[in-house]
């Protein structure tokens, strides 16, 4: 006794014989085959299949439920062979007609196909269709589908993609063509052997042809036949490497859009990690320190996600068609995209534009102190006792129980409360009297001049003087709820002629290029004492100069003087 | 020379219009027309109808609609609109034409 399988035609419900159903399977995928090309396909295939059922119908009744051999049969005489079609109509068969036929009666191997079942779907049936092709209950996938819709949405969106780039089985034939093999060593090998016996029949039945013997010039003959099984050995290298493309636009599209996605909408944000510990921006407080309102917050996060976010979900969609083999070309779907793209692009200009507004205007706040000359005629600048730093290039440093990143940005990382504190930077000059000065200058920007004054004005900045030694503080702050508009503080150290300054270890950080008779590095400058002359700040213990590396010289450009307004 | 293809290509001019005369006759589904057409022994199988009535359909020839069936799915009702009515008698006078030049001409062969 025969296997029975089930299946719809035309949406009548059918039993069948094991053996009809390949035969009707092989029958209905040549017919396939043969109008592939035709933009009427489906529909042709749709008539075709409806009027199957009905010849069905017509040969089944109470006492013969099951579909068998000798109804298909004479279902196919009735229909015709696609080979008659040909004949009869004026469809010219595409040029891989004869071998998929030929390769069809040879092996009732059908080409397996991914498409969405709409007979088994909780949404667009997407899962029950990658069930189908992966021979897997569709549960699963629907529940992996599931758990990644809270990773963001992003399995939402890729959900989106595979509804979009997966066509839905309409015609019986491609519901055939849906259900495959399971993939495991076996099939693969089967599948492997099937393909080089193809290419090996071809060759063979090349070069046994009459038309191949007949033909004096044999030569050229069996160029042809090699030519054309390194043709079709390329096509078969080809598919591979296309299915590994494909695959790695999937992976690594995929993966993008976790971490896009997680930046936009989660609290991901900038993590370093180092011998102090994990530390980390807050991506979420950039933005509130940057944008002025929340709406332009989501204004750029939209922005950023249909700029960024668009392509990279156009990448998944080329990988999912190129890894499935799917030919589908959807014009309003590209439109669509483009559009929504240059939308994106807009709202990305608009934010642009109106936060460069809030960097239009500078005001600088100029405060000067006078210090009494030390005794011993040299200030030694130093950061406040118990303040280490850590690190060197990426500086970070613990203080207490904050942690803190410097990098070159100058943004400092409070755990605790957020991006507040800044890093002034120092610089050592000239002074025009007999007397040591301190000048702090704060700036910052703001759409207007009066908003720039203010928020230099809300910086504060603290030092202290004791006798021939200057305290740093080697941060400055400015209100918690204030935005990061470029706030900075500069210190200037005016030394009078024939009076010493000396750089602490420490200090290095805040030291920005401080000029020098010997062109000497910042980092190099530290633990040594340095006095005014006339030429400009000289090394008093330095030995040999030429031990120390020389700055650039283009470095020397800006003078000393003009240092204090260019800031 | 294959006589059978040669046949085939003969055969292959007139469906078309031969289809559409059927139709002017009045609506048929595709079962109804290759009745017809066996008759005629212009047609051997039903497949060949379906992918020709779906471009005469899109060409605007033919329009159709469903009906109920007692036996299987909904039917197709297939029906000549105006441009296929105008098209068939032009093809029809074509055709006369033709088969007075082919009858003169070939009225030396005795069959």
């Amino acid at each position: 006794m025969n296997k029975t399988h089930t299946i719809n035609i035309s949406g009548i419900i059918f039993h069948i014989d094991e053996n009809a159903y390949e035969s009707l399977k092989g029958y209905l995928n040549t017919i396939r085959s043969y109008f592939k090309d035709s933009d009427s396909c489906e529909e042709i295939m749709t008539d075709i299949e409806a009027r199957i059922a009905e010849i069905f119908t017509g040969r089944i009744n109470n006492a013969k439920q099951v579909v068998l051999m000798a109804d298909v049969d004479h279902m196919i005489a009735i229909m015709g062979n696609p080979e008659v079609f040909k004949n009869e109509d004026g469809f010219e068969p595409d040029s891989n007609y004869k071998e998929t036929s030929s390769t069809n009666s040879a092996e009732p191997n059908t080409r397996k196909r991914i498409f969405r079942d709409g007979d088994d779907k909780v949404l667009g049936g997407v899962c029950s269709g990658i069930g189908s092709y992966f021979n897997f209950d569709p549960i699963w996938i629907r529940l992996a589908f599931a758990v990644s819709f809270f990773f963001f949405g992003s399995g939402l969106l890729f959900y989106i993609i595979l509804w979009l780039v997966i066509p839905k089985a309409r015609t019986t034939a491609e519901k055939l063509e849906m259900r495959g093999e399971k993939v495991n060593i076996n099939t693969i090998e089967k599948s492997l052997k099937e393909e080089m016996d193809w290419i090996k029949n071809r060759f063979n039945k090349n070069v046994n042809s009459p038309n191949f013997n007949a033909n004096k010039s044999r030569f050229r003959n069996v160029i042809a036949s090699a030519v054309d099984l390194a043709a079709q050995l390329i096509k078969g290298f080809g598919k591979v490497f296309f299915k590994i493309i494909g695959f790695g636009l999937v992976f690594f599209g995929i993966v993008f859009l976790l971490a896009l996605l997680s930046s936009i909408f989660g609290n991901a944000g900038l993590v370093s990690i180092s011998d102090a510990g994990i530390s980390s921006i807050d991506f979420k407080d950039v933005l509130i320190k940057f944008f002025n309102t929340p709406e332009q917050i989501t204004e750029a996060k939209i922005a950023a996600f249909l700029v960024i976010g668009l392509p990279v979900l156009m990448f998944i969609y080329k990988g999912v068609k190129l890894l499935f083999n799917i030919k589908v070309n959807n014009k309003w779907l590209n439109i669509a995209t483009t559009l929504l793209w240059l939308f994106g692009l807009g709202l990305s200009i608009d934010v642009l534009a109106s936060m460069s507004h809030e960097f239009k205007q500078k005001s600088v706040i100029k405060e000067k102190f006078v210090i009494p000359t030390p005794t011993a005629n040299t200030l030694y600048l130093n950061v406040p006792e118990g303040f280490d730093w850590n690190g060197e290039d990426d500086e970070e440093y613990d203080d207490e129980d904050v942690h803190y990143i410097h990098n070159r940005w100058n943004i400092f990382v409070n755990n605790e409360k957020g991006l507040n504190f800044y890093m002034p930077v120092i610089d050592v000059q000239r002074s025009k009297t007999d007397s040591f000065e301190l000048m702090v200058i704060k700036s910052s920007k703001g759409n207007t001049k009066k908003e720039a004054i203010k928020r230099a004005e809300a910086i504060s900045y603290s030092y202290m003087v004791k006798d021939s030694i200057v305290i740093l503080n080697p941060k400055f702050d400015v209100p918690e709820t204030e935005k990061w508009r470029a706030q900075r503080v500069k210190i200037i150290i005016k030394v009078p002629l024939g009076k010493s300054v000396y750089f602490n270890q420490k200090i290095r950080p805040l030291m920005y290029d401080i000029d020098n008779i010997t062109n000497t590095f910042d980092g190099d400058m530290v633990n040594h004492k340095w006095t005014m002359r006339a030429e400009g700040l000289t090394c008093n213990d330095c030995g040999d100069v030429n031990g120390f590396k020389k700055k650039a010289s283009e470095d020397d450009a800006a003078s000393a003087d003009d240092e204090e307004n260019d800031f | 020379m294959n006589i059978e293809n040669n046949k085939a290509q003969m055969r292959k001019g007139v469906l078309e219009f031969c289809i559409l005369a059927v139709l002017a006759d009045g609506d048929a589904y595709p079962s109804e027309i290759i009745v017809r057409m066996k008759d005629a022994k212009l047609l051997v199988v039903e497949g060949t109808l379906y992918p020709l009535l779906t471009r005469l359909k899109n060409d605007g020839l033919l329009s159709y609609r469903w009906e109920e069936s007692t036996s299987g799915p909904p039917r197709k009702y297939y029906k000549l609109t105006p441009v296929g009515e105008q098209f068939l008698k032009e093809l029809k006078s074509t055709w006369d034409d033709l088969v007075d030049a082919v009858n003169k001409t070939t009225k030396n062969i005795k069959s």
